[in-house]
């Protein structure tokens, strides 16, 4: 479920029956037909509705319209699907911390700056990418509509449901529901048929271009993992192992991880990974991406993703974020931790100053105040206008 | 049905609730504010909205919240939170911890308000020591896109007293309504004192 959004789903009353390919071509991508325009009336309203929304969502402020890391994506997306059907799409980056990309029927395309940091590689990103655009290749949206509007006014309740979890549970800025689903996208729920086939189309894709299909399942296998640590850390069970609830949209986590690792195995060839690829092209933003996960209050999931980010091998910028979470947290302990992570991260590049604040800090709230007091002095040394020098300064009365 | 039923119970406790009663706050009059000893003495009216956004904490407002919101929180002990959870299970709140370092507070203040508010980013602009209620406190400025993509500024004011936290925050669009009332918030700071 979390593939597709944070909310726990129960909306997709309908489930359509694709058949998957048969067996010995099921990785096959068929031709593509080319740039689809709306038929009949169903089809010209949803339309509508979408384009109304990518309106307002290439206006907002919230999307990060760098360059360079929109080229990035879109060349990751052109790669995974080919240039013909990468023309079909428009991609929007979303700043928002949480794992998701979607793709309405418009081929408006929202892939949100948790999904790219999470993401270990190009061959990882690519294998979300290419599962979205084969729900959209597939037309899966738009069946998911005709059914539902057969139920009454279901729709309208995954409006309100979206606008919520697109909200993060804030209410504060009021009732903006048609903003807000414009900007982080309705949540399109999919049958557990439709899942299975945009699987298998996406993992057509991944062959073709050459990634390696495993990662696929590793991203995937990441998400639950990450989930079982934020569960861990808060004192709740894991919820991997769950059933198939009766109105569960999606296979559950741990079907869907097993069916993953199953098709990479039989999807042939491809060992295209892009691991500093994919590195290179998110450092100038990776900063202000962890930036925004520390401040989601998720030590268990946090620590997790970081654990995952840095692998074999540690980068400043990790490092760094690891310490400002154990600061964050702030038991003794941690504090213990954090100063030396910011240590770890001024072995690896001795221009990161911040490093020296926030080792400065963590040593003075766990009482060294002599050494606490030489970090900071370094760091106003090295960056005397830091916005808070002043607060500083004064804390170790200069 | 009960799953449906379940959901249909969540979505009407998300939709927006009936318009909030608030009450005038008189001009020129001491006031305590967010259940504690702390008060001001505003020189214009103020509306105080009714429902709390968390249990140690006030807001006021001018035009309404959105366009200018003004939180007290007072008395702020170790293992609160600044606002009322709004997903305790999913988006827990951080708490406060009375041994946090002043300069520490507008990353606690960002993550409280990222959760509660739903913002979508937020940068501070400035950290400045100050004087609050006597004390040796902390100032500090933002910008936060709110989750209606709108751009707001904020000024924070806060003191640890005895290991609890005292704060006055500000926060509005940044076109035109911020500095419009900035010169009331800061009035409201300067008269603030303990009861």
């Amino acid at each position: 479920m979390r593939w597709l959004g944070m909310l726990a789903g129960a909306m997709s009353l309908a489930v359509s029956a694709i058949p998957a390919g048969a067996q010995d071509n099921e990785f096959v991508v068929p031709p593509y037909e080319g740039v689809y325009q709306p038929l009949d009336s169903d089809e010209r309203g949803l339309w509508g509705l979408f384009d109304e929304q990518e309106r307002k969502l290439r206006d907002a402020d919230v999307v990060i319209r760098d360059p360079a890391l929109n080229d990035y994506v879109r060349g990751v997306l052109c790669r995974t699907v080919g240039e013909e059907r990468c023309g079909a799409v428009r991609t929007y980056i979303v700043r928002t911390p949480a794992f998701n990309a979607s793709m309405a029927p418009n081929g408006t395309m929202r892939i949100y700056s948790g999904l790219l940091l999470r993401a270990r590689s190009e061959a990882e990103l690519a294998s979300v990418l290419g599962h979205e655009f084969a729900h959209f290749e597939m037309r899966h949206g738009l069946h998911g509509y005709r059914n539902s509007r057969t139920s009454g006014d279901i729709l309208a309740w995954v409006s309100v449901l979206g606008a919520a979890a697109a909200n993060w549970g804030g209410s504060s800025y009021g009732n903006n529901s048609d903003l807000q689903i414009a900007i982080y996208g309705d949540l399109m729920r999919y049958g557990r048929n439709q899942e299975r086939a945009a699987d298998a189309l996406g993992f057509g894709y991944l062959a073709k271009a050459g990634f390696r299909a495993g990662a696929a399942a590793d991203i995937w296998r990441a998400q639950m993992d990450e989930a079982d640590h934020t569960n861990a850390d808060r004192g709740r069970r894991s919820r991997r192992y769950d059933g198939v609830a009766f109105f569960s949209s999606h296979p559950t986590d741990l079907e869907r991880a097993d069916t993953l690792s199953a098709l990479a195995n039989r999807v042939p060839g491809g060992h295209y990974e892009g691991l500093n690829q994919h590195r290179l092209a998110i450092a100038p933003w990776i900063g202000e991406f962890l930036k925004d996960e520390l401040a989601l209050n998720d030590f268990g999931g946090t620590d997790y993703l970081i654990g995952r980010l840095i692998g074999d091998e540690p980068t400043a910028d990790l490092l760094y974020a690891r310490g400002g979470l154990y600061r964050g947290r702030g038991h003794p302990r941690d504090l213990v931790n954090a100063a030396q992570f910011y240590r770890e991260a001024l072995d690896l590049d001795p221009d990161l100053h911040d490093a020296w604040r926030g080792m400065g800090l963590a040593l003075l709230r766990s009482g060294e105040f002599a050494q606490g007091s030489d970090a900071l002095r370094t760091y106003l040394e090295v960056a005397p206008e830091a916005n808070d020098a002043a607060m500083l300064r004064m804390m170790i009365k200069e | 049905m009960r799953k449906f039923g379940l959901l249909i119970a969540a979505a009407l406790l998300i939709a927006p609730g009936s318009a909030m009663a608030h009450r005038l706050i008189d001009a020129n009059e001491a006031v305590t504010v967010a259940r504690s000893d702390m008060a001001v003495v505003p020189q214009i009216e103020w509306n105080r909205i009714s429902q709390r956004p968390g249990s140690n904490a006030e807001r006021w407002t001018l035009d309404g919240e959105l366009l200018n919101d003004v939180l007290f929180f007072g008395e702020v002990a170790s293992g609160d939170t600044l606002f009322r959870e709004v997903n305790r299970r999913e988006m827990p709140l951080p708490q406060f911890a009375s041994d946090m370092l002043l300069v520490d507070l507008p990353d606690f203040v960002e993550s409280s308000l990222r959760i509660a508010k739903g913002s979508s980013t937020f940068t501070t602009t400035s950290v400045e020591p100050t004087q609050f209620l006597g004390q040796g406190g902390v100032r500090f400025e933002f910008e936060t896109l709110g989750s209606d993509d709108l751009l707001r500024k904020g000024i924070a004011v806060a003191t640890i007293i005895d290991g609890e936290l005292f704060m006055m925050l500000y926060e509005a669009p940044s076109l035109y309504f911020f500095d419009r009332n900035r010169a009331d918030f800061e009035q409201l700071v300067s008269s603030a004192h303990l009861g």
